[in-house]
């Protein structure tokens, strides 16, 4: 963890210390914006940095710490990305907390399209985070995908997901790239530990976008932990203008020592939305 | 050194008994029954002496057979077996000892006129003795000692204990239109037809006229047997067609013909049947001149001149029924590998290994022989039709299946698509259970213009088949048969049964005849609702994800209800395949009278004051573990004890309360979980270790019935399986139920502990069960390589020795699924099917017979395609591997133990899979 994050969180912690489980606000400080939903929180970076999502939070306690969307185009260098996105070219189109649920839309304007991002709480556990894409000049995509960045010091040491309808863990075995198979029955993975209490499911938006995915999902690993999991979409021919997508995920706290039992409850809860 | 000492022994009794003429000795059904047999007072039993040995020996050696009965049991007839049977002389020597008198028999063989071998039990082997227990011996019994003598010396000595039932008594109703039938009375073979007489009477009063087999023995038959037969039975002319496609037609006067003379075909220019392994059989006929009857006289002068000459002697005959089971694999000359090729527009013939199973024409041979069976059926059938049009012609085979899945059989007779060419079907549904129903059931619902009649087989002389069966299973069966609108239900091959099957079917006949016309009234089967009370509800996430509400234990699916109604009276018919007593809410919305009593007549139970509300809406009724229920609404009173709907119902609530331990959903510490779910429609636990799981059936022998590693799910559907314990004793249960009673997912160790016992007889008298109480624990541990490492460990918590026998059988996938042909190989050895012992072992088990002897461990790898498995079980005496089209067995063989009061032993196997 750079040690521009450690202060930043360090500092956050102060006033986050008071939050309330009842609080739904939005909440805009020089160095951030922090979403808080019941216990539930997410901080973005400011305005200037373009809103990109920096931690997941439940009860104060980091569970995620980035997702965030990039696009490459072929042929050029410079991928478009929340970070990358320059002031100016990031609107923030709504920003409703009431009633138990909170709604924040923020717009970008990249190069080749309009995307607008969606932060939601509600009647469910943690966030949904969606990606509404228009195209808005043809252009051939290399890469498109949605990246979820473990906190290291988390120490993740397993992913868990369904195959065959069973529940399986892989621990950490060496630093390296490799891919898990995706379920299409039960569309969620976790990350949980020995050692953390607190975990994290990802779990589908719309089984839509899901079935955009590939046959393995692409996850990378330090010698001691998960990093990271990309969900890359499979969008390789050209965009046209006026094409339309939409690319969403529930990030969603669990607990490490019953991650398979909570990741089956989410999944129950939350299956008949994403179809 | 005791090792070669011991090796030596046997040797030595070996060559000693194969000196005198006999080594073996085997008593049927007494044997496969744990050497009970309980008759019935004042009627015939039937034991079958079969031997190993050689006749001219025994002739030399002037062997005897002797036994000892007491004074209420007498020995009513001796005879030989082939038709024309003779009676064998024997003395009857009164002596007194501790039992009081006794006789002792001495029979004096002739031996030559005895089907007897060396090395196998033969057709027709041995002899038969005909035994009786008089009237006022009921509640008696006795341990019959048997024994060859020869110079003195017994041999092959044995015993039987005999106990002695009630009379069944001549009062009684018989079914008139349901056909229960026995397919032959051995005892008809024997000029004195005394004994005939009453075994005809006895079934007489079961269901009327019988429905008996005309094959080529009964030509044979002394003439006033015969006539007796005519008076009792309707016959059928019954031909066969096993392995190969020629139907038989022995004895029938057409030797002239040359298709079948002393087994063999002597008709020049008839090309003759090429075998799997293309070797010739001389006594059947090749597949193409079956399909096309080049001479116009297989069909035609052949067939009509042999049912001719059945009707001259059973003019009565007017039903055909051919027992049509070839083997696939054959028919392999070179004009039928050219007739495949044409079929399958093949480029070249192809040889006869180029069709064999996991190779890539196996499909198309099997859809060729599907083609082939098709058009010799119908050939059959039409020249029966044309010669004797009024003839009802039936197809005896394998049970009913969807057209679509014959071509994974080892017959692949479909005999669906003859339906119009049968009148009714023979089906061989050689079970009992869920698995006769459905086959019957299916078979039922199916068929739109064919009738369906079953045959069972209690009395197969094969173990594997004898031990399918326990008299209330066959009563289930008789039950389901009747309810399903079956036309009859055949026991083959004939009546040797014991005194509970016998005392069971005049009970149950008498009971259905009561109501038999209720069965032919209108069918409201589709109207009755029935709910099992006495389970727990549970949630349960399938594999698709989606939420299930489940029963535990599943009953429901274990239960089938079946509802007639006639002038407004109703009968349920209620079988409860379920190890457990079920509790059943029965509702009939349609219930059109009034207030009533409901009389379970099998069971003799009355639910009394039933209103029309309680019966529309549900009144509650019980039927016993493996048992079933025959319930009449409405008609004559019946003086049966009362059943109070209160106790029933708080009986079935707590039991789903405090039943069994209620599984919990899914539990996961670090790399481990334990899941529950829904798998082959049972609920079944998960057992999950990193990227491998297993899943375990408590309810059924604890079984694992699925297995992944990785990627790969090396046993799965549709009927893998692994780790059942399998006790050599035949009337030992082959399955019983465990409970879990610990899971480890917390430490470096993922397994889980499930235990059993077994369970006393429930049988009155005779030798019980010697196992009762045997407590049976199973140790999966579940490695993170994804190998299964299972230990069995027996306790004897009772004061008495118990004698441990058993294997440990494993079916790790279906050689069909696997797609491809196996190897096991032990080292660089190749494994074949059979049995394989260590040397200097042996085994009481009647597969052991002819055993190889196993060069090494036990220890060996069982290749299919790229898939390895490994399995390990060094602490066995020998292997057993069986295979037929779909399945391929590797079982652990292990040496008997007597385990004293207290005492444990455990065995441990472990299986890994590899690429």
């Amino acid at each position: 963890m750079t040690g521009f994050r450690k202060i930043f969180l360090a500092a956050l912690i102060p006033a986050t210390m008071f939050a309330q489980g009842n609080i739904y606000k939005f909440d805009k400080k020089g160095n951030y914006t922090a979403v808080y939903s019941g216990y539930d929180l997410l901080i973005t970076a400011p305005a200037k940095g373009s809103y990109s999502i920096s931690s997941f939070q439940y009860k104060h306690k980091p569970y995620m710490y980035f997702a965030g969307l990039t696009v490459y185009e072929k042929g050029v260098k410079n991928p478009c990305n929340e970070k990358n996105t320059p002031a100016g070219k990031c609107t923030e189109l709504l920003a409703e907390a009431k009633d138990g649920k909170t709604v924040w839309k923020v717009k970008y304007q990249w190069r080749n399209m309009d995307v607008v991002r969606t932060i939601e709480t509600g009647d469910f556990p943690g966030f949904k985070l969606t990606y509404d894409i228009e195209v808005t000049r043809d252009f051939q995509p290399d890469r498109v995908y949605l990246s979820f960045r473990m906190p290291q010091n988390n120490l993740y040491t397993r992913t868990g997901y369904f195959k065959n309808g069973v529940i399986q863990f892989r621990p950490v075995n060496k630093s390296e790239w490799f891919g898990i198979q995706r379920s299409n029955d039960f569309p969620c993975i976790s990350f949980s530990g020995d050692t953390v209490k607190d975990a994290v499911m990802i779990m589908a938006g719309d089984m839509k976008s899901w079935n955009m995915l590939p046959k393995n999902l692409l996850y990378a690993t330090t010698s001691k932990c998960y990093w990271t999991v990309e969900f890359m979409y499979r969008m390789g021919k050209e965009l046209k203008k006026g094409e339309k997508y939409t690319l969403s995920a529930y990030i969603i706290p669990v607990k490490s020592d019953s991650v398979a039992a909570d990741m089956q409850e989410n999944f129950l809860k939350l299956k008949e939305r994403i179809k | 050194m005791k090792k070669l000492f011991l090796v030596l022994i046997l040797a030595l009794c070996s060559t000693a008994l194969w000196a005198k003429g006999v080594t073996e000795m085997h008593l049927f059904p007494a044997d496969f029954q744990r050497g009970n047999y309980p008759v019935t007072a004042n009627y015939p039993y039937r034991i079958i002496v079969k031997f190993k040995g050689e006749a001219w020996k025994l002739q030399k050696n002037q062997a005897k057979f002797v036994f000892e009965l007491p004074s209420y049991i007498s020995l009513v007839r001796a005879n030989t077996k082939l038709v024309p049977q003779v009676n064998i002389p024997f003395t009857a020597e009164k002596i007194s000892g501790n039992d009081g008198e006794i006789t002792r028999y001495t029979l004096d063989i002739p031996y030559n006129k005895i089907n007897v071998s060396p090395k196998s039990y033969v057709w027709r082997s041995g002899f038969d003795l005909y035994i009786e227990a008089d009237r006022e011996s009921v509640g008696k019994s006795w341990k019959m000692p048997l024994y060859f003598n020869v110079n003195g010396e017994k041999l092959c000595e044995r015993s039987v204990y005999l106990s002695v039932l009630p009379e069944i008594s001549a009062e009684r109703k018989a079914l008139k239109k349901f056909r229960f039938s026995i397919k032959e009375l051995p005892s008809a073979g024997n000029p004195d037809d005394s004994l005939l007489k009453r075994q005809l009477e006895m079934w007489k009063s079961f269901s009327g006229r019988q429905f008996m087999s005309w094959g080529w023995e009964q030509y044979n038959y002394p003439e006033n047997s015969r006539n007796l037969l005519n008076e009792y039975a309707e016959f059928f002319f019954y031909s066969h067609a096993g392995d190969h496609s020629t139907m038989i037609l022995q004895n029938s006067g057409t030797d002239d013909l040359g298709f079948y003379v002393a087994n063999k075909v002597t008709r020049p220019g008839v090309p003759l049947y090429h075998d799997a392994k293309g070797r010739v059989n001389p006594g059947a006929i090749c597949p193409q001149y079956l399909m096309k009857d080049p001479e116009g006289l297989f069909y035609g002068d052949y067939l009509r001149r042999a049912i001719e000459k059945s009707k001259k002697y059973s003019p009565g005959i007017n039903s055909f029924v051919i027992d049509y089971e070839p083997i696939a694999a054959g028919g392999t000359c070179q004009e039928c590998m050219k007739d495949f090729a044409s079929f399958a527009k093949l480029k070249n013939v192809p040889a006869g290994k180029d069709i064999r199973q996991g190779k890539p024409l196996h499909r198309s041979w099997q859809l060729y022989k599907i083609h082939q069976n098709k058009i010799i059926m119908t050939r059959i059938a039409d020249g029966v039709k044309k010669h004797f049009p009024d003839m009802k012609f039936s197809f005896c085979s394998t049970e009913l299946r969807p057209s679509k899945d014959v071509v994974n059989t080892w017959d692949a007779v479909d005999a669906g698509a003859m339906e119009k060419k049968t009148d009714f079907y023979s089906f061989m549904i050689y079970s009992t259970g869920l698995t006769f129903y459905n086959h019957l059931n299916y078979a039922v619902k199916t068929l739109t213009t064919a009738e369906s009649f079953p045959w069972i087989d209690p009395s197969e002389e094969y173990e594997r088949f004898f031990v399918r069966y326990t008299p209330e299973k066959v009563q289930q069966n008789i039950v389901a048969a009747l309810a399903l609108n079956a036309k009859g239900l055949m026991i083959y091959p004939t009546d040797t049964l014991d005194g509970r099957y016998m005392t069971m079917f005049a009970k149950t006949c008498d009971i259905l005849a009561g109501v038999e016309d209720i069965y032919y009234g209108d069918d409201l089967s589709a109207e009755v609702k029935c709910r099992v009370l006495n389970t727990a509800k549970l949630k349960i996430v399938d594999e698709k994800g989606n939420l299930k509400i489940t029963e535990y234990p599943d009953l429901n699916s274990q239960v089938k209800t079946h509802l007639h109604r006639k002038n407004g009276v109703y009968l349920l018919s209620i079988l409860n395949y379920a190890d457990d007593k079920a509790v059943c809410e029965i509702a009939i919305p349609g219930y059109q009278e009034g207030k009533t009593t409901a009389a379970d007549l099998i069971n003799q139970k009355n639910y009394p004051d039933l209103t029309t509300e309680n019966i529309r809406s549900g009144f509650a009724v019980e039927i016993p573990a493996g048992g079933c229920a025959v319930i009449r609404i409405g008609g004559k009173q019946e003086p049966f004890p009362a059943v109070s709907q209160n106790e029933l119902r708080d009986a079935g609530k707590k039991a789903a309360e405090t039943g069994k331990n209620i599984p919990t959903g899914i539990v996961s510490r670090g790399n481990a979980a334990a899941q529950w779910r829904i798998f082959k429609k049972h609920v079944m636990l998960t057992l999950v270790h990193g990227e491998n799981y297993i899943t375990v059936n408590p309810g059924n022998n604890g079984r694992i019935e699925e297995w992944s590693v990785g990627e790969n799910i090396p046993t799965g559907r549709p009927s893998g399986t692994l780790g059942e314990v399998i006790f050599y004793d035949p009337a030992q249960s082959e399955k019983r139920e465990y409970s879990i009673e610990k899971i480890d997912i917390n430490g470096a160790e993922v397994a889980i502990t499930l235990k059993s016992a077994v369970k006393a007889d429930t049988n009155a008298g005779g030798s019980g069960n010697p196992l009762a109480g045997l407590v049976m624990e199973k140790r999966i541990v579940l490695g993170i390589d994804g190998s299964i490492t299972i230990t069995d460990t027996f306790t004897n918590p009772t004061a008495k020795d118990m004698p441990l026998e058993f294997r440990i059988k494993h079916l790790p996938f279906s050689t069909w699924k696997a797609g491809t042909a196996m190897e096991v190989k032990l080292g660089s050895q190749i494994l074949y099917p059979g049995v394989y012992l260590k040397k200097g072992t042996s085994l009481n088990w009647y597969a052991a017979n002819g055993a190889k002897e196993l060069a090494g461990e036990p220890c060996f790898t069982l290749k299919a395609g790229t898939n390895r498995y490994i399995f390990d079980f060094s602490g066995a005496a020998g292997l057993y591997f069986w295979r037929n089209q779909i399945s391929h067995t590797a079982e652990a063989l292990y040496l008997p133990v007597t385990l004293k009061a207290g005492e444990k032993y455990s065995v441990k196997e472990k299986i890994s899979f590899g690429k």
